[in-house]
């Protein structure tokens, strides 16, 4: 188990140095250098200008001043927003906890979804609920989110006044919990509705695999209760593959919180990032994408270990 | 010779005989075909401009003149619906198209030649499957601006890696057969085997990739369309005809400025991927008709 995390993490190192020379690259190609950002509305002569730019490296070559980057990066400093005039840092960790919130929430209400509705299809192909689930997981799969949040919002709030459309405590000022669980209500269902379907799908092919092995047979001959079949013996198995879906399933997941907290006004990373290029506020798009990128990595080497503790095969070798 | 055009057209009516037994496929098919043949014929029939601006209606509600109202600027919503399927059905082909372009070349070379470029090239797909590509696509549209041309590059070049990860998979277990063997054996150069013998192989599930991919990238277009960050009005696109209804006015008041080019989404996609699923079956030999 050791040795598996550890190989992982080796993986996961040069994976983020990749990210983050990717992204250095990108906010290299950028029109308008920063000099130019900074110096915006001021008059400045070119003098001071070259000074600047000395002070701030900008005159080395293109790797010294990756690398100078870098190690600002890991001693926790990511630049100052051309934007806010804050420091990078300061804007994204205010908004990391909301983001985390409701994509934690949603994959937690999908498969709490997902997983009984994929047990029912299995046990009972081509049954009504098998039927259920899979033109659920179809339709989850063809409708964008925003779509998806734009009806809810239309249903739900413009029309039936159940639930707030946007942001994450009203403007009274007064923060309780319950207001907070109000706002979580409709983007955590969009970003569930994206999920939802290929958890079905991988909670029934493999239940359906698992329920065909000796050991169910095995068990059930000797007289266990389908229930206790169906929930001690096959399910441990067949959640396997389903962590490793969720692991695949991040990516989309972040992809899909930018624009359901856009829509939704929630006040997270997605819609920081979508903020920070509209005013094209590249320090700040970096550190974004860099701490998007350290925040896969490490849901990656959750699901690893996770996965190790579903599979003993994988433990012990 | 006349044996094998009679087993090859065989395999072919097997084929189509699984892909029309499957009806949700077919079904999915024709309402693409139709939305085709609509997005090409319609604005030469009805003589639809998505552009010109209606003076007299502005956020005029459905009336005979103008099918599905107006936008807030008195442009025709059904001429733009139309015109839009054009922008986002051929963004959705051409990136999956472009993606399949990439990614087939490099998973034959990391599959057949192994070695430094198979560790390079698949440690790269890993790389860019885990990270949300929707971000790399926000980043690179925003550097190099948001004309349909580069958004479409950009979201079709990063689907590269699913299809070198079919690709790679199928070339690692058909380089190891007997015929590739004997045909390296009697001098065949690298590129034919590859063409002749290889890729042939993996032909099934580059098609299959290819229509789930065009379903993804339709999606994709169309969330950063609605973000505002894709397709640039007065283009029209299915997702920037969205993008009108994050405003609460248009959303609460107007729902046919946005409902149909919601709805139509969702049945394209839907279509596509029931398409991709037909194929699929229809493809798979083992599947008993």
């Amino acid at each position: 188990m050791r040795k598996h995390i550890q190989k992982r993490l080796l993986i996961a190192i040069p994976t983020f140095l990749g990210i983050t020379l990717l992204v250095y690259l990108l906010a290299s190609l950028a029109p308008g250098s920063p000099l130019e950002m900074m110096f915006m509305d001021s008059n400045a002569t070119a003098e001071a200008m070259e000074q600047m730019e000395a002070r701030l490296g900008l005159d080395q070559p293109f790797y010294i001043q990756y690398l100078r980057w870098l190690s600002q990066l890991f001693q926790g400093n990511l630049g100052i927003s051309y934007r806010t005039g804050h420091a990078v840092w300061a804007d994204i960790s205010e908004r990391i906890g909301p983001t985390l919130l409701i994509t934690f929430s949603s994959l937690i209400l999908s498969l709490l979804i997902a997983i009984p509705l994929g047990i029912m299809s299995a046990y009972k192909p081509y049954s009504g609920w098998d039927y259920i689930s899979s033109g659920l997981s179809f339709i989850g799969a063809a409708t964008p989110n925003f779509f998806a949040g734009l009806v809810l919002i239309y249903v739900l709030s413009v029309r039936l006044k159940l639930l707030p459309s946007s942001g994450m405590y009203d403007s009274s000022g007064v923060r309780t919990f319950g207001m907070l669980v109000q706002h979580m209500i409709l983007p955590v269902i969009v970003l569930s509705i994206q999920q939802v379907g290929s958890f079905i799908r991988q909670m029934r092919a493999s239940m359906l695999e698992v329920l065909q092995d000796d050991y169910i047979r095995t068990a059930r001959s000797k007289g266990c209760v389908e229930r206790t079949v169906l929930l001690r013996h096959a399910l441990r198995n067949a959640l396997a593959p389903v962590v490793t879906c969720v692991g695949n399933m991040i990516p989309f997941l972040v992809g899909g919180a930018v624009v359901t907290e856009q829509l939704f006004a929630w006040p997270g990373l997605g819609s920081l990032m979508v903020l920070s290029i509209n005013s094209r506020d590249y320090p700040m798009i970096m550190g974004i994408t860099v701490c998007i990128a350290a925040a896969v990595l490490i849901g990656n080497i959750v699901i690893d270990i996770l996965y190790g503790l579903l599979d003993p095969r994988i433990r012990y070798s | 010779m006349e044996n094998k055009k009679l087993q090859k057209s065989s395999y072919l009516r097997d084929v189509l005989k699984r892909f029309f037994h499957h009806k949700l496929a077919v079904l999915g098919l024709t309402v693409l075909a139709l939305e085709i043949l609509c997005v090409i014929f319609l604005p030469r029939i009805l003589h639809l401009d998505p552009y010109s601006l209606d003076v007299m209606a502005f956020g005029a509600a459905p009336s005979a003149k103008h099918l599905l109202g107006t936008d807030d600027v008195g442009r025709d919503l059904f001429a733009r619906l139309v015109y839009g399927g054009r922008i986002s059905l051929t963004v959705g082909i051409c990136s999956a198209l472009i993606g399949l372009a990439v990614g087939v070349p490099l998973g034959l070379i990391a599959g057949y030649f192994r070695g430094p470029a198979e560790i390079l090239i698949m440690r790269l797909a890993d790389i860019f499957m885990s990270f949300p590509s929707m971000i790399l696509i926000l980043v690179l549209a925003s550097v190099l601006g948001q004309s349909v041309v580069t958004i479409t590059v950009v979201i079709g070049v990063l689907g590269w890696p699913e299809f070198a990860r079919l690709i790679y998979a199928s070339t690692l277990s058909v380089r190891e057969k007997d015929y590739v063997e004997s045909a390296k054996a009697v001098g065949t150069r690298n590129g034919t085997i590859l063409a002749r013998y290889i890729l042939p192989n993996s032909f099934a599930p580059i098609i299959v990739a290819f229509t789930f991919r065009t379903a993804q990238a339709i999606i994709t277009e169309s969330s950063l369309s609605f973000l505002g960050l894709g397709v640039q009005p007065p283009v029209a696109s299915w997702g920037n005809i969205l993008y009108y209804a994050q405003s609460i006015a248009v959303l609460s008041f107007k729902p046919w400025l946005w409902l149909p080019a919601g709805i139509i989404l969702i049945l394209t996609v839907l279509s596509i991927n029931f398409l991709g699923d037909g194929i699929r079956d229809a493809l798979d030999t083992r599947m008993s008709i």
